[in-house]
């Protein structure tokens, strides 16, 4: 039956509610009040974790992309010994828990790493190369489909006219641009929304390493639930207004 | 330096092979194709047109003993695809327009060659009368728009070789003429033009030289007339037996067997009473088809095997031929030519393997 999971759903929120109302921490209602207010106000400390949050997520996507859309075209375009394994392997990094690239580069990167000289750990450079790590593989998997659903004959036209391969496979790229875009968009989400590497790598700084994910499970575990509303809100405006971007950039007369 | 006195060949190639897993798309044992003349490639759907337009616009891997193009030669075939490319342009049956403007599709060319020339591009489309369409996006147009763009593309690099696939398969009727006098134009200013046809007639009245292909493989004589069976001694006789007819056909050592012959669409003769003749072959059939226009008809007759027979327009208005009269069709039995192998399949056959 049924009914068995929805009794056990309606009972957590029964429970939940009571201690939202009247637990130490802020009712929900007042919370989304103050959250409003909080981003009517900009908060410095709000705007330094929304400036943050970009800026990670858009350089490590563009390095993401420089990296990721070759290796996808390429695993689309050529045959080679070991192809379908890359491919697999691609394919299967594109579920690699945040963590434990967060992990690897936190190995990487500490002072006993074999990067450690660098110095890296806890500054955005540090994010970015996580965060570029952690979305490469989708951004290969990603362009892999595109291409090898794209129409064999771009290239084959692109030639006939006397373009050499390289103009030939840009001119298959600028074909797929809305596809490409695409890619940027929902690459660009999932590192936006990503808490894992920003906090391993980034550390939380206040005013240096803070994003908007990291901010938003602090304030959460202090009990701040209005400034983790507001920081939330503002979160998912950001990707908003990316997708807008887009939507009004492609054709939205696709035949 | 012996200096060279033959006619200068846009193509000269030799024991052409083009395989795709297990099937042989094309088996060609030479193929010439005069430079600045118009050679249409005809044959039924699967034949193998493409795929050789495809070669020669070095867009498909294909083996060949010797190829050359226009003096130059290309070997291996597999690695000068490119060097080719820039030499030969091919616009597809169903050409793939790239999402921009038309105006950027038709440029598009000249731009990455470096030769960007606005002037030509303009002149290109109005050549096919899309200049007013320039800034419309390419993929809001029709298929036989898209064809016009494709052409004008092809127009605006102007390279010494143009090949063209089915290029009036999905052209607007009106359009047609525009692009046969096109096609007569870049002859006159010494371009090499090789378009494959459904159209028998239209390949008599465009075309200098006529290459047929069937199976793959080229055909003495246009395809429509190419006729499969089993060969069988009669009396004194050669005959082919298709299972539904008998044609007499000239002595050959080989005896009996799996035989594939083509005749002549020009050497039959049409008539309304039997012909009491000296040709062995007489067949009483039903005319199914009549195309054509001044520069000559063909009437398609089904003898059992469909034959098709090409007369003059005189001889048409004498005839008074329509569509479901019956007709006598007569020929000689040394209008009748081996092709050797035979090909696959009797003619008969509805299971027969192309690919």
């Amino acid at each position: 039956m049924a009914a068995e999971p929805v009794a056990s759903l309606a009972c957590i929120v029964i429970r939940t509610i009571p201690c939202l109302h009247f637990g130490t921490v802020t009712p929900l209602s007042e919370a989304w009040r103050e959250a409003l207010r909080l981003l009517w106000r900009a908060e410095p400390d709000v705007v330094q974790a929304a400036w943050m949050s970009l800026y990670v997520s858009l350089v490590a996507t563009a390095l993401a992309g420089l990296g990721g859309i070759p290796c996808g075209l390429a695993l689309a375009r050529y045959r080679f010994p070991g192809r379908t394994l890359v491919e697999v392997l691609v394919k299967t990094l594109t579920a690699m828990p945040t963590v434990v690239v967060g992990l690897l580069f936190y190995a990487l990167l500490s002072r006993s790493g074999p990067l450690g000289v660098l110095g890296l750990l806890y500054t955005p450079t540090a994010m970015i190369l996580g965060e570029a790590a952690l979305v490469f593989p989708l951004v290969a998997a990603l362009t892999l489909s595109l291409v090898a659903e794209a129409d064999p004959r771009i290239e084959a036209t692109a030639r006939t006219l006397g373009a050499s391969p390289a103009q030939a496979l840009l001119t298959l790229l600028f074909e797929l641009r809305y596809g490409i875009v695409g890619i940027a968009v929902t690459t660009f989400g999932r590192l936006l929304s990503e808490l894992g590497v920003a906090l391993m790598l980034g550390g939380n700084i206040r005013g240096s390493t803070r994003t908007l994910t990291t901010a938003i499970a602090l304030e959460t575990s202090k009990g701040d639930f209005a400034l983790a509303f507001a920081l939330g809100i503002l979160l998912l405006g950001l990707a908003l207004a990316v997708n807008l971007l887009a939507w009004w950039w492609s054709p939205r007369w696709l035949p | 330096m012996a200096t060279v006195t033959t006619a200068p060949l846009a193509f000269f190639l030799q024991e052409l092979r083009v395989v795709e897993g297990p099937s042989t798309l094309l088996q060609i044992d030479q193929l010439e194709v005069p430079a600045s003349q118009v050679t249409a490639v005809v044959g039924p759907n699967g034949a193998g047109k493409t795929s050789l337009l495809e070669v020669l616009a070095g867009l498909r891997v294909a083996v060949a003993s010797y190829f050359e193009c226009l003096g130059t030669t290309y070997a291996p075939l597999a690695t000068n695809g490119q060097r080719l490319c820039r030499v030969a342009t091919y616009v597809a049956q169903r050409p793939c327009l790239f999402r921009r403007s038309v105006f950027a599709n038709a440029a598009y060319g000249l731009r990455v060659r470096g030769q960007y020339d606005r002037t030509r591009v303009w002149e290109s489309l109005e050549r096919v009368g899309l200049a007013h369409y320039a800034h419309r996006p390419a993929w809001k147009l029709s298929g036989g728009e898209a064809q016009r763009v494709a052409i004008a593309r092809a127009l605006a690099i102007d390279p010494p070789i143009f090949l063209f696939d089915e290029p009036t398969a999905n052209l607007d009727r009106d359009f047609v003429p525009v692009f046969e006098s096109l096609v007569r134009e870049l002859v006159a200013r010494g371009r090499t033009v090789v378009l494959s046809t459904h159209a028998l007639d239209q390949a008599y009245r465009l075309a200098d030289q006529i290459i047929s292909l069937d199976g793959g493989r080229m055909v003495p004589f246009p395809f429509v007339n190419v006729v499969r069976g089993r060969l069988r001694q009669h009396g004194e006789d050669l005959v082919l037996d298709t299972g539904r007819l008998h044609i007499v056909v000239p002595p050959r050592p080989l005896g009996e067997g799996p035989a594939t012959v083509a005749i002549d669409p020009e050497s039959l003769l049409l008539s309304r009473q039997p012909l009491h003749s000296s040709a062995r072959n007489s067949l009483a059939g039903v005319v199914t088809r009549v195309e054509g226009s001044e520069s000559g008809f063909f009437i398609h007759v089904d003898c059992g095997v469909e034959l098709v027979a090409r007369i003059t327009a005189r001889a048409f208005a004498e005839l008074g031929l329509a569509v479901g009269e019956s007709v006598f069709v007569t020929f000689k039995s040394s209008a009748v030519h081996w092709i050797d192998p035979p090909l696959d399949g009797p003619s008969w056959s509805a299971g027969r393997t192309r690919r």
